[in-house]
């Protein structure tokens, strides 16, 4: 006789789901990163490489990989695009003197062809903070809804108190229309 | 550090329902083998444990993969494979995953496993190691051992 499973890592799934988190530096990603694991939001450091975390989410099992967003390291981006099945690109939207930086970014993610058709979800975030742009108005300065080739979606949030992160989460899920194991 | 400056700074293991840290350890000289990785009673009765890797590259890697193996008196009875791929040079970098208990009934007893079980982490780079962890294993006690043959007829 075998022997007794001890744990068992993950439930097998065939492939995990995975979420590639990009977007400015300071932008929030490793604190939203924090929120989707439901962790003890802590201090943050800038990102140099990446985090990638496993999490459980409606008997999904998804990996989700926070990159860093500094202007030097922006060019390895590309590395991990292999690992996505949609993206979550973050706006800090109390940083208006760089929402073009953002938008130029965002709109060259859009020509990647390796990113072809994949969902996107733009969060909106820092809302929790006087003086943010709308989700509105960060749609408006990404041109949103010149985008016909993928589902996209934005939302405002804020990764501090936690707020519409779970509703943006709730929208890649569904528009990624994966079968659950539950 | 080895020749590509690749450094463990830190293992956390947390339960995933109260968040509460169970083990933390800074600093892990790669290639030797260290302390031991202790899996207390109490982490094993949790539901889901939260292990979180924290490591920085000196030479950007190109091909990186973690392999975590879980040896019960010297058999391998779980391993685990993460592809990371390309890591930055320069970068520190962070890997969480979480693993779930089979349930009750389909785990060993925690007090057989305690002090029976070991782990070794091991970082490659394409086929190269570079960061090995194995933590040493405590003598069975011998009526643990009967219990096991009772246990695996
Ligand atoms: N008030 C507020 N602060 C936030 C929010 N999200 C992130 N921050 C703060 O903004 C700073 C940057 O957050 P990070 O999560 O490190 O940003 P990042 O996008 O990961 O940055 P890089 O790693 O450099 O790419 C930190 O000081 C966070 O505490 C938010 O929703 N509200
Ligand atoms: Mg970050």
């Amino acid at each position: 006789m075998g022997f007794l499973s001890l744990f068992s890592f993950f439930k097998k799934q065939e492939k995990k789901m995975g979420m590639l988190v990009l977007g400015l530096d300071n932008a929030g990603k490793t604190t939203i990163l924090a929120q989707l694991a439901d962790e003890e939001i802590t201090s943050v450091a800038p990102t140099t490489g990446f985090n990638v975390k496993t999490v459980q989410h409606a008997g999904l099992t998804m990996n989700v990989w926070d990159i860093g967003g500094q202007k030097a390291i922006r060019k390895y981006w590309k590395r991990y695009f292999k690992n996505a099945d949609c993206i979550i690109f973050v706006v800090d939207s109390t940083d208006q003197p760089r929402l073009e930086e953002a938008a130029v970014e965002f709109s060259q993610l859009l020509t990647e062809p390796e990113l072809k058709g994949h969902p996107i979800l733009v969060f909106a975030n820092k809302q929790d903070l006087s003086g943010a742009s709308t989700a509105a108005e960060v749609a408006t300065a990404l041109d949103l809804v010149t985008i016909s080739d993928r589902p996209w979606q934005i939302q405002g949030c804020s990764a501090k108190t936690g707020e519409g992160i779970e509703a943006g989460l709730q929208w890649l899920l569904k528009s990624l229309d994966l079968p659950t194991d539950k | 550090m080895t020749e590509t400056g690749f450094k463990v700074e830190s293992i956390r293991m947390r339960d995933c329902a109260t968040k509460k840290v169970f083990f933390q350890e800074q600093g892990w000289e790669t290639i030797k083998p260290l302390r031991e990785m202790h899996l207390e009673k109490a982490l094993l009765e949790c539901e889901s444990v939260a292990t979180e890797y924290t490591f920085s590259v000196d030479t950007e890697l190109e091909d990186l993969k973690l392999v975590q193996q879980m040896l019960m008196m010297g058999n391998v009875i779980e391993e685990f494979k993460f592809e990371f791929g390309f890591a930055m040079p320069g970068s520190t970098n962070s890997f969480e995953s979480i693993i779930y208990s089979a349930g009750k009934g389909n785990m060993y007893p925690p007090e057989l496993l305690s002090g029976n079980l070991q782990t070794i982490v091991t970082f490659v780079d394409g086929d190269k190691v570079v960061g090995e962890k194995i933590s040493p294993r405590r003598k069975t006690v011998p009526d643990m051992q009967e219990k096991q043959d009772e246990l695996t007829k």
